[in-house]
């Protein structure tokens, strides 16, 4: 892998950003729908409000938490299925992150982190 | 190591009295988290490899978290405490530091310096609520997600040129691992806050409580430092890029902070451009430093301790006096003289007039410098520590000579032992490292131990 493959990689990339992008716009159909059909398709219902709207910063909260135990449980995981091979200090290591994890949970909870209002 | 344990055993402590949630929790956090930094100082030592070779405790390592345990220390004593989150906050950033200073691989450096700043933006609007504050800690936010991604992108890049993630001098050179580096040492850059990187910074200080400024300038600079020098240490192919780019940003970075310093009328402001000026000076000690081969720095590491006690003192003198403003400082001199004084001394070390430590630090990356044949390098240095005479001295003639100004300045406050005490320990080292000078070689063998 040298310079000049990389740069080539780069110029590739950007370029068929630039076509891709282009041709649509350009072979793409040009009319604007009119009417209903125009409108974004939510379960049949007209929409009610503009799609771009604000949310609330709270949901941000459940995002965090919903990442936090998507990761935990990916590392659960493997552990479960190696169980049988594991050392103890395996055991060990993974408990105390397990720990610490729930002494964090407990935390927030205590602190009204989960609560939605 | 056994620091790193330390202060996290002192987090989970705090956690375990906030799920307790008895009553007086504001002194007893502050004094669980006081006491956590003191005894993670007296633990700190070089100890060697650790984890499989993913910690690596040397030298470096120790120096760098006694700095950072230093610097947190008058912010656990000053900071405004409600309950115990504060200080979990800021134990969780040192923390980081810690770890930081210690990891010896790329993804352990990543995850040191996420935990290190992440909760230094919630700091900045936890200690100091109000709208500024808010967008100051979300401005720098973004900038160091900026950091993060730039960071991560070099750190992939180098895992695809060398194969692994290992703080280790890598194979042989190539584009790829050049791009690499380059782009891990722009986000250090970006870390540190040199010119062009820098906007963030007036704004996050002047906003957050000056406490934090002054653990910000201090002991997240030291931190971006370090960060740089690990990564300089690894092949040689990222020093030699680094030594055409260094002095000009250095240069660059010196001259923006301190022009753009002595136009500023928020005190906080100003010495946030003056923090921009110093981390120019210490890129100047970098780029010597990889000229020189790569020795010991002792001088680089001399600076960052000589401008933990002057900027230390010189934000906590802001916030114990309650000055914010250029106009307030008319008279101060007269209404309160020993803190005038001590904010005066401050002034003269960050200036670099002996015999502060500001100036024997000074004189010692110059005198690296001109080995480093960077004699013009040195000339530029040299006319911006005059640029900066003018702010530092203006602000010094403002508080001695001005006719005092009745309704604009806050009253003299009335100093706890505590806080005098905290005053005076910036103080001290500030003087007794100026008229020290075998300091540079006692540091440099403290870098050198256990390597």
């Amino acid at each position: 892998m040298n310079a000049l493959a990389l740069w080539i990689n780069l110029a590739l990339v950007a370029g068929l950003v630039a076509v891709l992008s282009s041709a649509s716009l350009l072979l793409g159909p040009q009319r604007r729908a009119a009417g209903a059909k125009g409108q974004p398709y939510e379960t049949g219902m007209s929409p009610l409000e503009p799609a771009a709207g604000r949310m609330t910063v709270s949901y941000y909260r459940f995002a965090v938490l919903f990442v936090i135990f998507d990761i935990d449980l990916a590392l659960l995981l493997p552990w479960v299925l190696m169980r049988d091979r594991l050392s103890l200090g395996a055991v060990a290591a993974f408990s105390l992150f397990l720990g610490l994890v729930a002494l964090t949970l407990a935390y927030l909870w205590r602190k009204g982190a989960l609560e939605f209002s | 190591m056994t620091s790193l344990l330390v202060l996290t055993a002192g987090l989970l402590w705090l956690v375990a009295m906030g799920l307790a949630g008895r009553s007086g929790k504001a002194q007893s956090a502050r004094a669980v988290a006081v006491f956590a930094i003191l005894l993670a100082t007296l633990c700190l030592a070089p100890t060697g490899e650790a984890a499989d070779g993913l910690l690596r405790q040397d030298g470096f390592s120790a120096c760098w978290q006694l700095i950072f345990l230093l610097a947190a220390l008058p912010l656990a004593m000053l900071m405004p405490m409600e309950d115990e989150s504060s200080a979990i906050l800021l134990l969780g950033s040192l923390a980081g530091m810690s770890l930081l200073a210690s990891a010896n691989h790329l993804i352990l450096l990543f995850i040191g310096l996420e935990s290190m700043s992440l909760p230094g933006y919630l700091l900045v609007y936890r200690l100091n609520r109000g709208r500024d504050s808010l967008e100051a800690a979300i401005k720098y936010f973004f900038m160091g997600s900026a950091a993060a991604a730039l960071y991560l992108f070099g750190a992939s890049l180098y895992y695809g040129a060398t194969g692994s993630l290992a703080l280790a001098p890598a194979g042989p050179s190539s584009f790829r691992l050049e791009f690499s580096l380059a782009l891990m040492a722009v986000a250090a850059l970006l870390k540190i806050g040199a010119v062009p990187l820098h906007f963030w910074l007036p704004d996050v200080y002047e906003a957050s409580a000056p406490e934090l400024a002054g653990f910000f300038s201090t002991a997240f600079k030291a931190a971006g430092i370090l960060f740089l020098l690990r990564l300089l240490q690894l092949p040689p192919v990222l020093s030699e890029g680094m030594q055409l780019a260094l002095p000009w940003i250095s240069a660059v970075t010196m001259t923006v902070g301190n022009f753009l310093a002595l136009r500023q009328s928020s005190l906080a402001r100003l010495l946030a451009y003056s923090s921009i000026a110093h981390v120019g000076y210490l890129l100047l000690g970098v780029w010597a430093w990889t000229r020189d081969g790569r020795p010991l720095p002792g001088s680089i590491l001399l600076y960052l301790a000589a401008y933990l006690f002057m900027s230390t003192g010189a934000f906590a003198a802001l916030r114990l006096s309650g000055l914010k403003r250029w106009e307030q400082l008319r008279g101060y001199g007269a209404r309160s003289p020993w803190l005038a004084g001590f904010m005066a001394l401050m002034l003269l070390s960050l200036a670099s007039i002996p015999p502060t430590g500001g100036f024997l630090a000074k004189f010692f990356i110059f005198w690296d410098a001109l080995r480093a044949q960077g004699a013009g390098w040195v000339w530029v240095a040299a006319f911006n520590s005059l640029v900066g005479i003018g702010y530092y001295f203006s602000w010094i003639k403002a508080m001695a000579f001005d006719p005092a100004d009745e309704q604009a300045a806050p009253p003299a406050p009335k100093l706890s032992l505590r806080q005098q005490g905290l005053l005076w320990g910036c103080a001290v080292p500030t003087l007794f490292l100026g008229v020290w000078p075998g300091v540079h070689t006692w540091l440099t063998a403290l870098l050198g131990a256990a390597r």
